[in-house]
């Protein structure tokens, strides 16, 4: 007993020690300069505190339409990501060895590049002079370019390329911890394969989709040069507008306001999701 | 008009790329009765179960259950149930829906849902556990709602495959006890896929003794342990000493031993069974332990009757087992184990002491060798 002890208190301050160099990192570069903005969103010129920042929001609908645009399109784009990934995810499942290893590098590939260039290449694809235009034309099947970029479905496009891999991984995850004699069970008793799909894969990988979703939409809503890249002028989301405020008019305390609007929005739309979905039964079920 | 049966098998062959594993499987099995698949891992046990619960289709054969041809129908409409080593319980239903989900397929309404679950609970001797989540039961009771899982839609077949093999001893045991009980109380035609002969022994009416993906033999319990057909069967079911040896002559209706090697050879009679041998044909012989009994030399041998033989040895080791007492004897060249009851005199018995072997000829199985 007294061995377990020690080694417990012993595990206690190693733990800390390996925790040291983070928690300086996240103190240092993290959550001072969060300290600081938030000042910044609470001051005036003359360093007096003042809501007018936060105030404004509620005055100008501008910004709540620009907040409510960025929460829709990052809606989307977890939606889109969601079905795009839960079949690649199911086909990692079935493979094993080689292959699994082959498909999951596929799929991390394209974010060994930048992601600037990577919505160039977009750009190429989606432009009014872009290879899916040119194609439509020549064959006469549309008489002017469709609008694909520069507008809400071309940051859609953007967001989803750059983040369904998250989906794609936390999904495979939770399926590969699925027994697979599971299935195996559910057939004999009756069920087809839809159905076996309907109340035993999908259930059982609500873990790896919350994860996925949770992921996808934060980054969604954050996101920045996608938006910036392949949304041009018109479809402005929070990250752009904050961004503006500082860099083009260097109004500091209302960039900051926003950002922490933008940050608050996003962290209690995470927790209400999770809060409705992690019900009582799902904590029994999922819990180690 | 003959006879039918709940399960035949034709001509079932299996083959994953170029390896064989099942081949040429041949078994009618009646209604009620309880049929084991018994073999070392790789025999193409489980291959077969697979191919009968529908999981694989069989590259040649035809399969039939309940009269109907079964090739190519998916395990979904085979209308079968099954308990699997792992339990396979689905781990976000309650008991009440696991055993339930049968039921909810076949569209069964809820009130007669509720009673067959509970009724089928209550076979299982486990009423109380129906709003539990099966991470909240142990081993054994896991197995238990598997188990009434698989029964609670009165399937026309019970397959099991290994359910006992994740279990610990005791608890094995246990549920052994109970699936011979539920077999007896269900009537349910069941196949039993197990690699351990004792379960096997245990619980089946019939076992089909497999190795490599052929059939070595069909029978019962008690012909499989006394009439092997093969010297696999025999070595595979319970244990027994190997002697290696080779024919000398033959007797009426015994062939005539030598065993060993070089100046310690001993002779031994045996039946046997139905092969033909030559004189000077390499042997294998085999004695079971508990088939031999075992004297120490200079008492009374009473034992000995005209009939048996006995042969002279020495005692090399000995280990108490409980109920009986395990010794190694030198007799010859080689080496015999034979089991003595322990209720008799375990410290007459000394490593080192002079002993007199003793066994019916009957006893004795003889196959033919590869010599030494």
């Amino acid at each position: 007993m007294a061995g377990a002890v020690q080694s417990n208190k012993g595990s206690l301050r190693t733990a800390l020690l390996l925790l040291t160099p983070g928690l300086v990192l996240l103190i240092v570069a993290f959550l001072l300069p969060m300290l600081y903005i938030f000042l910044q969103s609470v001051q005036d010129e003359h360093q007096q505190f003042t809501m007018k920042q936060y105030l404004l929001f509620v005055q100008d609908p501008y910004y709540a339409q620009v907040l409510w645009r960025t929460i829709k399109l990052s809606l989307y784009t977890v939606a889109a990501s969601l079905l795009l990934a839960y079949p690649v995810a199911m086909f990692m499942a079935r493979t094993t060895g080689k292959l699994r290893g082959i498909v999951t590098f596929l799929i991390i590939s394209p974010h060994l590049i930048s992601v600037v260039i990577r919505n160039f290449g977009w750009v190429v694809i989606l432009g009014d002079k872009g290879w899916i235009n040119t194609t439509l034309l020549n064959l006469g099947l549309i008489d002017e370019p469709l609008r694909l970029l520069y507008n809400e479905l071309g940051v859609v496009i953007g967001l989803v390329d750059s983040f369904v891999v998250y989906m794609v991984l936390s999904i495979a995850t939770s399926l590969y911890a699925i027994d697979t004699s599971l299935y195996k069970a559910a057939g004999i008793l009756g069920a087809s394969r839809l159905r076996a799909f309907l109340t035993i894969t999908l259930p059982l990988s609500l873990p790896g989709m919350i994860a996925g979703i949770t992921l996808v939409f934060s980054l969604s809503m954050s996101a920045f040069v996608t938006p910036a890249l392949m949304g041009g002028t018109s479809v402005k989301v929070m990250p752009v507008i904050a961004y503006e405020k500082i860099m083009a008019t260097l109004n500091w305390p209302l960039g900051a306001a926003l950002s922490f609007l933008l940050l608050a929005s996003t962290y209690a739309l995470v927790a209400l999701f999770t809060r409705l979905i992690e019900t009582k039964r799902y904590k029994e079920v999922f819990s180690s | 008009m003959a006879k039918t049966f709940d399960v035949e098998l034709h001509g079932i062959r299996k083959t994953f790329g170029s390896n064989v594993v099942v081949d040429r499987f041949d078994l009618q099995i009646e209604r009620g009765e309880c049929i084991s698949f018994l073999g070392p891992s790789g025999c193409g046990k489980t291959t077969t179960l697979n191919m009968i619960a529908g999981f694989l289709d069989p590259d040649q054969g035809e399969l039939w259950i309940k009269g109907k041809r079964m090739n190519g129908v998916p395990a979904n409409r085979r209308d079968l149930g099954m308990v699997f080593q792992t339990y396979s319980l689905f781990p976000h239903m309650s008991v009440a829906d696991n055993v339930g989900y049968g039921l909810k397929l076949r569209k069964a309404a809820k009130e007669e849902i509720k009673t067959r679950v509970a009724q089928a609970l209550e076979l299982v001797k486990l009423p109380h556990v129906a709003d539990r989540y099966p991470k909240q039961l142990s081993g054994g009771q896991r197995q238990r709602i598997a188990i009434a899982r698989a029964l609670v839609t009165e399937p026309s077949l019970l397959l099991l495959d290994e359910p006992l093999s994740n279990l610990d001893a005791k608890l094995r045991e246990e549920l052994r006890e109970e699936l011979k009980r539920l077999h007896k109380e269900t009537g349910v035609t069941t196949i039993f896929v197990t690699h351990d002969q004792e379960e096997a022994l245990y619980l089946s009416d019939r076992i089909v003794v497999l190795d490599h993906g052929k059939v070595e033999q069909i029978g019962t319990p008690y012909e499989i342990y006394n009439e092997p057909a093969s010297e696999f069967v025999h070595t595979f079911i319970g244990k027994s000493n190997r002697l290696t040896g080779h024919v000398t002559g033959l007797r009426g209706e015994h062939v005539e031993l030598l065993a060993g090697q070089g100046e310690q050879v001993f002779t031994l009679t045996a039946s046997p069974r139905g092969r033909a041998f030559a004189s000077g044909q390499p042997v294998s012989i085999y004695l079971r332990p508990e088939k031999i009994d075992l004297e120490p030399v200079g008492q009374a041998n009473a034992s000995v009757t005209q009939e048996r033989m006995s042969v002279a040895g020495q005692i090399r080791q000995l280990a108490f087992l409980g109920s009986f007492i395990e010794c190694e004897v030198a007799v010859g060249s080689e080496t015999m184990m034979v089991r003595v009851p322990a209720g008799l005199q375990p410290q007459s018995l000394t490593a080192g002491q002079q002993v007199s072997l003793s066994w019916h000829p009957a006893d004795v199985f003889v196959f033919p060798g590869k010599g030494q």
